[in-house]
């Protein structure tokens, strides 16, 4: 079960807070591909940047932690901190833009091996690594800290379900498909089944090393030694958190796959109001706004700040997904005039501006991406399709939930269902459970709101859980629009077994997302954007914009 | 006096024992929706099916209501009452957020208090003319601005740049931490939560002084000759104070309890109010039964104090 | 010192009252309460700003169609409108545009030229816009007027309606427990007294928590949790001890007079002597509750839609309105002034009302706002 957490700009007192709690039945991730607008930093970080250190970063956070536990958290705000706390064997390169896709050895000593048809993979850990308290980092390690999270009932556990004897590694407190040597430090992991994404799976936090002895259950208050270049010293929920140097990180081991870091310390306050947070970043009481600024008061930022602002995509796709089980929308006349029937424009507009229209699946910072316009703007020939399908004056109902800026969206698409000829009024729920509702066939929703950040930049975190039939189920099910193509299930699955993504899988995914869009299950109309917001004393030159972790505290810098 | 504090401690126990009933059936039994339901509720957001079913195990959905009752209680008093949603220990939140809570009451308690007494005796003392008239539109205004409204607007105006940036923009700075800005982050929220009960207590206060005025000890202590200043010190105002002081020993209580929910969120100053709300908004039921619960208890207890303080400045009805 | 200089009528009405009695004698007590509230004339004054609010809301059909030409869902992102002869987006263009062309900024462009903009509803156009967008935009392009008066509508029918049944309930509960007395009237008292120990709005927010996931499923009676009713139910229900303890008080008291007395001893039966003897008796302080109930539960209704547990989305209330205008306030404070500023209106205008009724009617009729 892929969850998603998501980011919205609320601009409310307290929806600010609310919204920014995982929400719905996954958590999916601000996270970034490339910073529009030319703010092209290419500083690409490796070892420590020596003479840029600086005493403390101070981060004005919003509330949605969740936990400071590697096995347990999913969201952007507790990644954003433990990525550069609890290193996986394997992880992403800290690189501004594109280049933040690609995966590097970090406590292993190379990328895995992988043999068997794609189902072993075999990593060695690197020698003389040490916890932040002192004991040795042993290759029996992986294997416990991936227990752990059976254990713990992780969010993560999903990902990890292709390895041999994951079924029952909560039970028996084993799992047998990976063995680990401590004395050569090698690992295998085997999998049932070959997984093109396993790398990416192996990269995530979940599958960061903890030691052994870390008991089976929430960690955050009482923060467990770590690996990677800081660590945590203390967290007090929605009140702060303190990031301090690991003194047993040496950069060097690390063929300069993890920086050092500048800041010798991170103060995450965390604030719960939006301006509240902006405030706190304009007088210089913390350095960096986590919030996005209150789209009212974007114009005198940018008046006053210019130069503190930076302004990227995250890999996300905002959608409306028809429900092709459920009348109307099991006619592909409806589905496909709904598309041409939305301005992709205005739904931007409605967001403040901040993002870009699209008509893919795909967000445009994946390589993967070839944008199509299958459906430009065309209210006439929606009608015309609505009265072809014989469905004119069909009741639609618009689910949506009830925070940030997302209700507008559906209360924009209710105005647009009605001038083309269908009977549209509004559901809207609370957020905390529209998610659930919607993935639970038996609520029968026949169109809505969706949104999608990925997990891990890889096209099976869109196709596969959002739209391969053969995922569809009863309840918690991702693919609102029960889209079930036998053509594009079975290029999934044949994609699914590629190890590799070369060009010519890509242009293949590409084609996916072609041939999904000609079937119009959803009805994509925008790629966010989002705003990050400095004091004047933070040199924005060493900016770094991670593909999933977004801002990278680690690498940023002062005047 | 000791009989009658022991009457009052018993009943107060009996009021919060019907207090606990109360919670439980507002958030197990009237919602209903079957053992499942019940624990998907609890369980709050995000719950997996496992949780679903280890929380409607551990609450004990699947058992008679008495035992649900039990279980219920047991966790709220063995302090075992945990936010599934965000895994933190209800009641170690609430004490958390008191400090801001109580600062922002007793602030606003001081100030309406004082300016309700200002106000009632002005208006009282003026009755019919032109400032009696302009304090009662004004108090009745008062009394009908949503308070949540009106701290937005000022929040706006006199914090965010509207009109000027003068006070500082939400938040709470802990006394210890800064007194300074513990003062100043709280003059607004303190204004805004105290002007509802400026307006109502003036115009109790007046409708109190002016029945006082007519009372028959009134006449008699007018007719010894006594001066209008003294009369109206020493017999109207204590008199009429005595109901405010009740009223306020209830608001104070009241609004400590939980009532400043809606200026602490305005305001964003992480008080015990602002938790329920943010809670209310996660879908996490767990700390709104903490807070509606606890915060019960706690005017309970308060009004025997207002009791006692009562009793002490009445000797009329002074039990015996 | 007592205020016998008075013509100003907000607490004044026992004067009135001992200074009428003395030239009219044998009317029933209802002609007199008309005679001393017509007198009122800042309490009728407000009754006439109520009603014209009321009917200003009743009208938002018109206002939408005639006035506005704009439906109360209706989305006009990317329209214009014509003002003083030019034309003006509805919706301003937003994004990382450049500053000359106001197009989004290409990676040809100077970087300098360029700077990242909001899309901002269009403002409070008055009446230079023929009436369109009179208080201007929300963030979908809907006219915030016309939105207003719907608004209007919700409020005042959960107002109206759950002070209704809030005042039915109390009455029915004060006369069971001040007839029949004994253990009846000690579990309803103590039922009143206990929810004394509950905040208001806690009690609201906290009831609109638990049933706002799964509504209402009791036997036949089913309410989805984003239901109007549930909203209405729950403000209706947290009241009812605020009004039924006085109520109580006074059936208490009425239930020693003779003339009760003396239908007992005639035989009449409990429900006769409750709703043809007793309730007539207090129907003038119920009226008085009635009216400033209604002033509480509209405010109470805004307070809770605020904190997301009353009236939900896509239905437009005035607390509603406010809170979705907060996210506008600095670019657009009309958008979260104008239906705070209608219910201040409206809410003072039936507490002065409320007030002066109850110095026309029944001076010892005491309601505790609170909100």
């Amino acid at each position: 079960m892929i969850r998603r957490r998501r980011w919205l700009v609320t601009t409310a007192a307290f929806a600010a807070v609310l919204a920014l709690v995982a929400s719905g039945c996954g958590s999916s991730n601000k996270s970034s591909g490339g910073s529009t607008n030319g703010s092209s930093t290419t500083s690409t970080s490796g070892g420590s940047s020596s003479g840029k250190t600086f005493a403390n970063f101070r981060l004005a956070y919003d509330t949605g932690i969740d936990f400071l536990d590697p096995g347990l958290s999913y969201t952007v705000e507790g990644w954003g901190i433990m990525w550069n706390v609890y290193l996986p064997l394997i992880g992403y390169k800290h690189a501004n833009g594109p280049d933040g896709a690609t995966i590097v050895p970090y406590l292993a000593e190379a990328l895995p091996t992988v043999t068997n048809g794609g189902k072993t993979y075999t990593l060695t850990l690197r020698k003389g690594l040490k916890y932040s308290d002192g004991t040795d980092v042993k290759a029996s390690d992986f294997k416990s800290s991936i227990v752990r999270d059976f254990k713990i009932d992780s969010p993560g556990v999903g990902f990890f379900g292709n390895i041999v004897g994951a079924a029952d590694a909560a039970k028996s407190g084993d799992i047998s498909g990976i063995t680990t040597d401590d004395a050569t430090g090698k690992i295998t992991i085997n999998l049932t089944a070959p997984q093109g994404d396993f790398e990416n799976i192996l990269a995530t936090t979940f599958a960061a090393l903890v030691p052994a002895d870390t008991p089976a259950k929430d960690q955050s208050t009482t923060p467990i030694p770590s690996t990677g270049p800081y660590m945590i010293q203390s967290y007090k929920p929605n009140k702060q958190a303190i990031i301090v140097r690991n003194p047993n990180f040496d950069a060097s081991m690390f063929d300069g796959n993890v920086p050092s870091g500048n800041p010798d310390k991170m103060t995450v306050d965390i604030i719960g109001d939006d301006s509240v947070a902006l405030q706190r970043v304009i007088s210089g009481q913390d350095d960096y706004d986590f919030h996005q600024p209150p789209p009212d008061r974007l114009s005198e930022v940018q008046s006053k700040y210019a130069d503190q602002i930076k302004v990227y995509t995250p890999a996300n796709t905002y959608y409306f997904f028809m429900n092709n089980r459920v009348a109307p929308f099991d006619n592909l006349k409806v589905r496909q005039a709904v598309n041409y029937a939305i301005d992709r424009s205005a739904l931007v507009k409605i967001y403040g501006g901040l993002g870009q229209p699209t008509e893919n699946v795909l967000p445009p910072t994946y390589p993967q991406y070839k944008k199509h316009d299958l459906y430009p703007y065309n209210l006439k020939k929606a009608k015309q399709l609505i009265q072809e399908s014989g469905d004119a004056g069909a009741q639609v109902t618009v689910w949506n939930h009830d925070r940030g800026t997302d209700p507008k969206a559906s209360a924009y698409l209710v105005s647009v269902l009605n001038s083309i000829g269908l009977k549209a009024k509004e559901k809207i729920i609370n957020s905390a459970v529209y998610w659930t509702t919607v993935g639970n066939q038996a609520t029968k929703a026949q169109i809505g709101f969706a949104d999608w950040f990925q997990d891990y930049p890889h096209p099976l975190d869109w196709f596969d859980v959002l739209l391969n039939g053969n995922r569809i189920t009863q309840t918690h099910n991702n693919n609102y629009a029960n889209f079930d193509n036998s053509a594009v299930n079975a290029e999934i699955e044949s994609l699914k077994k590629e190890p590799s993504l070369t060009d010519a899988v890509n242009q293949k995914w590409a084609k996916v997302d072609q041939d999904v869009m000609e079937q119009a299950p959803w009805a994509p109309f925008m790629n966010r954007q989002f705003v990050d917001f400095f004091n004047s004393d933070i040199d924005l030159s060493c900016y770094e914009n991670h593909v999933l972790y977004q801002f990278d505290f680690a690498t940023i810098c002062h005047k | 006096m000791a009989a009658f504090l022991i009457r009052r401690l018993i009943g107060a126990v009996l009021v919060c024992v019907a207090v606990t009933f109360i919670v439980f059936l507002i958030f197990i039994v009237v919602p209903g929706g079957g053992k499942q339901g019940t624990a998907e509720r609890i369980a709050g957001k995000n719950a997996t099916p496992a949780l679903v079913k280890a929380v409607e195990h551990q609450w004990g959905f699947d058992r008679p209501i008495y035992t649900q009752y039990a279980i219920m209680m047991k966790k709220m008093f063995t302090n075992k009452l945990v936010s599934y949603t965000s895994q933190q220990n209800v009641l170690t939140q609430i004490v958390q957020g008191m400090p801001a809570t109580f600062s922002l009451t007793i602030g606003a308690g001081l100030i309406w208090l004082f300016f309700g007494i200002v106000v009632g005796v002005i208006s009282a003392v003026k009755a019919g003319r032109l400032s009696d008239r302009v304090i009662t539109v004004l108090a009745l205004i008062g009394i009908s601005m949503p308070v949540f409204w009106l701290g937005i607007v000022t929040r706006y105006y006199l914090a965010e740049g509207g009109i000027s940036t003068f006070f500082p923009d939400g938040e709470y700075v802990g006394i210890t931490a800064d007194p300074l800005k513990w003062f100043s982050h709280l003059i607004l929220p303190w204004l805004v939560l105290a002007v509802l009960f400026i307006g109502f207590y003036g115009r109790v206060l007046r409708g109190n002084i002016l029945d006082a005025i007519n009372e028959d000890y009134v006449r008699t202590a007018r007719a010894k000759g006594l001066a209008p200043r003294r009369i109206m010190i020493k017999h109207v105002l204590r008199m009429s104070l005595i109901p405010i002081i009740t009223l306020f020993g209830l608001d104070f209580a009241s609004v400590l309890g939980g009532g400043a929910i809606l200026t602490e969120t305005v305001f964003d100053l992480h008080g015990v109010g602002q938790y329920a709300a943010q809670s209310i908004n996660n879908f996490d039921l767990p700390p709104i039964m903490g807070v509606t619960m606890y915060g019960a208890f706690f005017i309970v207890a308060f009004s025997i104090l207002v009791d006692l303080f009562y009793a002490y400045l009445d000797p009329r009805i002074r039990p015996t | 010192m007592a205020g016998t200089e008075t013509e100003f009528t907000l607490d004044t009405a026992a004067e009135l009252a001992s200074e009428e009695s003395q030239r009219i004698v044998g009317r029933s007590p209802w002609a007199l309460a008309w005679r001393r509230l017509r007198r009122n004339k800042v309490a009728l004054f407000s009754l006439g700003v109520f009603f014209l609010i009321v009917i200003a809301c009743l009208l938002a059909p018109v206002y939408a169609k005639h006035v506005a030409h704009s439906g109360i869902n209706t989305q006009n992102v990317q329209g214009h409108i014509t003002v003083g002869g030019q034309q003006v987006s509805i919706v301003s263009n937003g994004g990382y545009l450049n500053k000359h062309t106001g197009k989004p900024c290409a990676s040809t462009d100077n970087p300098a030229d360029c700077a990242l903009f909001a899309s901002i509803p269009i403002g409070p156009q008055w009446f230079n816009a023929g009436g369109k967008y009179v208080l201007g935009a929300d963030a979908i392009g809907r006219d915030d007027a016309v939105r207003l008066l719907y608004g209007g509508r919700v409020s005042l029918q959960v107002g109206i309606i759950s002070s209704a049944i809030c005042t039915f309930f109390a009455v029915l509960l004060a006369l069971l427990a001040g007839y029949f007395g004994g253990w009846i009237d000690f579990v309803i008292t103590r039922f009143f007294d206990l929810f004394y120990a509950f905040p208001v709005i806690l009690l609201g927010i906290a009831l609109g928590a638990a049933l706002a996931i799964n509504g209402i499923h009791w036997g036949p009676i089913k309410m989805d949790g984003s239901n109007p009713w549930i909203a209405t139910l729950i403000i209706s229900y947290v009241l009812i001890p605020y009004v039924g303890r006085p109520l109580r008080g006074q059936v208490l008291s009425l239930r020693e007079k003779e003339f009760i007395e003396a239908a007992i001893a005639q035989g009449a039966s409990p429900l006769r002597i409750m709703f043809s003897e007793l309730l007539p008796n207090i129907a003038s302080s119920v009226l008085v509750f009635f009216t400033l109930i209604i002033a509480n539960n509209i405010v109470l209704e805004a307070a809770l839609s605020f904190l997301g547990a009353g009236v939900q989305d896509p239905t437009p209330s005035w607390g509603k309105l406010i809170s979705d205008g907060q996210q506008l306030i600095v670019t657009r404070p009309w958008l979260a002034l104008a239906p705070g500023i209608a219910i201040v209106l409206t809410v003072l205008s039936l507490n002065v009302f409320g007030d002066g009724l109850r110095d026309a009617l029944d001076p010892r009729a005491k309601v505790r706002v609170e909100h």
